[in-house]
């Protein structure tokens, strides 16, 4: 595996879902993959301790503000077993200050500024993603 | 050598019908032919395939699991219908068996499992999940009264004291196999006591067996030794 492989750590309920992902992303050699079986933050917090650089989270029992506080740096993908769509959440950090909020939401590239699916808010700084 | 069982996916999640392709395209004897997104073009697809296993989501637009488990049962009868999905709605699960599914499974198997329990059905096996069986069988035993999985036709059949002993068996959850060995007899044998039961019982499948069992208690009448 080349010493630059992204690190990236799949955190799962189902294991069909989890497992079978794995093993899509294991044919990328750029990619060092490990997939966990998690029910809770306590066992999410013990996986993400070494700062992987992309999180893929199954949603249910997880969630994406309480990941993403675990691993700040980390690119986090949220994708579901629902026909619906996954969720990129950015790693772009903003001052609370109004304009800086402006001009990241006017900065929005148009891909981003599509619109969610019905009956589902877009969380902040998410896009959604082809599952 | 045994010949591959052909698997036909039908879930309207990409992501989770990838994975699912992925670990099952890795196991021996067992191979995806085909995909697809929702029930209309999953039975076309039973149509044109030919799959021996048809693994069937229940949510899904155009067509659900339910309706296509009914019209694949009905135009395409050698393929075995396993439902996997995430619903436990008693609806899905009575209407899925009432069609003739030959298995209900949930989407929180471990991979092993689900390859296990793909063999399992092509031994004409049933499989359901433990919340499932114990969910049937519960149903039949507390709401006798309730919706009917199968109609056998009056008067009661006639079952040799051998074929009601392996359909309690079959009740019991237990496999072919497992039977075979309680009964100190063969596989084959066992199967085709089951076979025969079924047929004269008008049930499709081991699934409604076992409910009928259950519905029925021991009150199945002896026809003659065999």
């Amino acid at each position: 595996m080349p010493r630059n492989a992204r690190r990236v750590v799949i955190l799962y309920a189902h294991p069909l879902l989890g497992e079978g992902l794995a093993r899509i992303l294991r044919t990328d050699a750029g990619l060092a993959i490990e997939a966990v079986h998690v029910e809770d933050l306590q066992a999410a917090a013990t996986v993400l301790a070494d700062a992987p650089d992309v999180i893929v989270m199954e949603r249910g029992a997880l969630k994406a503000p309480d990941i993403l506080a675990l691993a700040p740096a980390a690119l986090l993908i949220d994708v579901g077993l629902d026909a619906g769509s996954s969720w990129a959440y950015h790693r772009d950090e903003l001052s609370p200050q109004p304009e800086d909020i402006l001009r990241a939401i006017q900065g929005a590239p148009a891909a981003r500024r599509s619109r969610p699916t019905p009956g589902r808010r877009a969380p902040h700084g998410t896009a959604p993603v082809a599952s | 050598m045994t010949a591959e069982i052909r698997i036909l996916l039908i879930d309207d999640q990409p992501l989770f019908r990838r994975a699912i392709a992925t670990l099952v395209g890795d196991q021996p004897g067992l191979v995806v032919v085909g995909e697809a997104d929702n029930g209309l073009q999953g039975l076309e697809l039973a149509h044109a395939l030919k799959p021996d296993v048809v693994l069937l989501d229940i949510e899904m637009l155009v067509m659900n699991g339910v309706e296509a488990t009914r019209r694949i049962r009905d135009e395409v009868p050698s393929a075995k219908v396993v439902i996997l999905t995430v619903s436990e709605q008693d609806d899905h699960l009575f209407d899925a068996i009432r069609y003739g599914a030959h298995g209900y499974l949930l989407k929180d198997l471990r991979p092993e499992q689900l390859y296990d329990l793909i063999r399992a059905v092509m031994r004409d096996e049933t499989v359901l999940s433990p919340a499932i069986a114990g969910r049937l069988l519960r149903e039949f035993r507390e709401r006798p009264e309730g919706r009917r999985v199968a109609t056998p036709s009056a008067p009661e059949p006639s079952l040799t004291r051998r074929e009601i002993e392996i359909m309690q068996l079959v009740a019991d959850g237990l496999s072919n196999k497992e039977i075979g060995v309680r009964l100190s007899i063969t596989e084959g044998t066992v199967k085709n006591h089951v076979h025969n039961a079924l047929e004269k019982l008008q049930l499709e499948n081991r699934i409604q067996a076992a409910a009928y069992v259950v519905r029925h208690g021991l009150g199945l009448r002896l026809g003659s030794e065999g």
